[in-house]
């Protein structure tokens, strides 16, 4: 069966993706996709989806995307891995914007979960959303959630 | 006969609708609404599976995309009801493109959430100046009876056919409302043979505020429908923009006119390498359709196009030029256009049109179903821009 092509440009169009997981991890790129799927699958962790949504000036419009896309409702936990770059204080402060823009609940400090369930769905019983920096100490942690 | 709305503006009704001009190049956000549109916000409540809804902000073109069964021809039914504004007949003539003929629908039960008449559908849209226009419809049982003064052939007798009466109240953007009864009747001949059905609508219903053409994919436009507004377009030598359009499908066409060899008129299109024209329908199905959409953006000049799967008929390769000529046809004839798509080919074919004009005039809307209730998500420039490059499923 045949893809779907860009009507314009007549490339192949990449199949949409689906939100399969209540817990979401969102990474930049395909690059972090693939090692966090697979250090989650060496973990024997299978209940989080991995998610590139491309670099970190994108994130503002691409939560807001994912906000409003069919299958959010079944999303309870979000995180959010971004490179720290030489200023780990604005790298939070940018994805607090972001997530702020995006209706989300904002966290106070890097690796500290809101209280809110992001869907306030009361069928959901895991109640967090962590939002951290690419920092080589805390991958793991960020992974385990 | 059934009476028929003729789609004009109301001349006088011209002035509180001024159509504001609203050129530039901005792209508007979310929170912005374009009040020179006829249909900016909408909410529909009680119709068909609709048992409340609200959509919006629309732009001046609009694509809705959602599951099977969640809403999406009954949404665009819905506006249709409010273009006639107090046309009962409108009722029937949706119920005829679903395959329902006018003996199911004389209960007028299946226009109703849940099939339950009781409480009423209430259509409300807030469009030029941001004022509310809103069409209410309910039913009130009636007596069956036989009505004489209906009779127009000998043999026949005119019965109330299920003794319901249907209403339409509509409320202006001044407030001002009027209403109409619509009874429908049932033809017997010989005491027992149903020969016909006909609709009696009283008061008469007079003009609309705004034109409105519904496309549909089971009742295509007939061949009358199509010939008028060529030859509207003619006349006022804006026919181009239709020749353009075609070409995207039949590069080969040189020029259309209208001929009636067999005393059926068509239109015929001509063809370079072949010696005679050819009619319109022989030259597929595909630009038949995009001629069909053209022609109804144009004369349903600052009114509105509803389109059912916009798609059909049309290869891949043409849908972002497809896109073009629609955006051009809409600024030119200042018309609304709300179709519906199953294909993100389709979806990413008019984001990529609109992001190369001037102005993003263009909204896709996604319908959903969450816990047996029907609800529309709205994605602005940026917002599509991102589920499309992620990517993400736009189509529910």
């Amino acid at each position: 069966m045949m893809g779907l092509v860009c009507p314009n440009c007549g490339t192949k169009i990449e199949k949409p993706l689906r939100i399969k997981e209540e817990r979401l991890l969102i990474v930049e790129g395909r690059d972090e996709e693939e090692f966090f799927s697979a250090l989650l699958e060496k973990l024997k962790i299978n209940e989080i989806q991995v998610l590139g949504i491309g670099g970190k000036s994108l994130l503002k419009d691409r939560l807001k995307a994912l906000k409003i896309d069919s299958q959010w409702k079944k999303v309870s936990s979000l995180g959010i891995m971004r490179d720290a770059d030489q200023n780990p204080e604005g790298a939070f402060q940018s994805v607090c914007s972001a997530l702020k823009n995006a209706g989300l609940p904002v966290p106070k400090k890097v690796m500290e979960p809101t209280n809110r369930n992001i869907n306030l769905n009361p069928s959901l019983t895991s109640q967090h959303t962590v939002t951290t920096e690419d920092n080589a100490n805390n991958l793991l942690k960020t992974g385990l959630f | 006969m059934v009476k028929r709305v003729d789609y004009q503006r109301k001349t006088k009704k011209d002035k509180q609708g001024i159509i504001k001009e609203d050129k530039g190049g901005y792209k508007r956000s979310m929170g912005q609404v374009d009040t020179s549109l006829p249909y900016n916000m909408l909410e529909v409540e009680n119709f068909r599976c609709i048992k409340s809804l609200t959509i919006g902000p629309l732009e001046q073109v609009n694509l809705i995309t959602g599951i099977n069964n969640v809403g999406k021809t009954a949404l665009l039914e819905a506006i249709f009801l409010h273009i006639g504004e107090i046309n009962p007949e409108l009722a029937w003539r949706i119920d005829r493109w679903r395959g329902l003929g006018p003996d199911y629908s004389s209960s007028w039960r299946q226009l109703f959430w849940q099939f339950d008449p009781k409480t009423p559908i209430r259509i409300t849209a807030t469009g030029v100046k941001d004022k509310k226009r809103s069409l209410t419809i309910s039913t009130t049982p009636a007596d069956a009876t036989i009505i004489k003064n209906a009779i127009q052939r000998e043999k026949e007798t005119a019965f109330k056919s299920s003794g319901v009466l249907i209403q339409f109240e509509y409320t202006d953007e001044n407030g001002e409302t009027r209403k109409t009864i619509g009874t429908p009747l049932m033809f017997i001949e010989d005491e027992d043979n149903v020969v016909r059905f006909e609709l009696r609508i009283e008061p008469p219903i007079g003009l609309t505020r705004f034109a409105g053409v519904f496309l549909n994919p089971r009742g295509k436009t007939t061949y009358d429908e199509d010939v008028q507004r060529f030859s509207q377009m003619r006349i006022k030598q804006q026919d181009r923009l239709l020749i353009d359009a075609m070409r995207l499908i039949e590069p080969r066409l040189e020029g259309l006119e209208i001929l009636s060899p067999q005393g059926i008129t068509l239109i015929f299109g001509h063809l370079r390498d072949y010696n005679e024209p050819i009619p319109l329908p022989l030259l597929g199905d595909g630009i038949r359709r995009l001629a069909s959409l053209i022609l109804a953006i144009s004369a349903a000049q600052r009114g509105i196009v509803l389109v059912d799967e916009i798609e059909n008929g049309l290869h891949h390769s043409v849908m972002t030029s497809m896109w073009n000529m629609i955006a051009e046809a809409a600024t030119q004839f200042n018309t609304q256009v709300i179709a519906t798509t199953h294909s993100q080919e389709c979806v990413v074919a008019a984001h990529d049109a609109f992001s190369k004009r001037k102005e993003y005039s263009f909204r896709l809307h996604r319908l959903d179903r969450q816990n047996g209730e029907i609800t529309a998500a709205t994605y602005d420039q940026e917002t599509l821009e991102a589920a499309l490059s992620i990517p993400l499923e736009v189509r529910g």
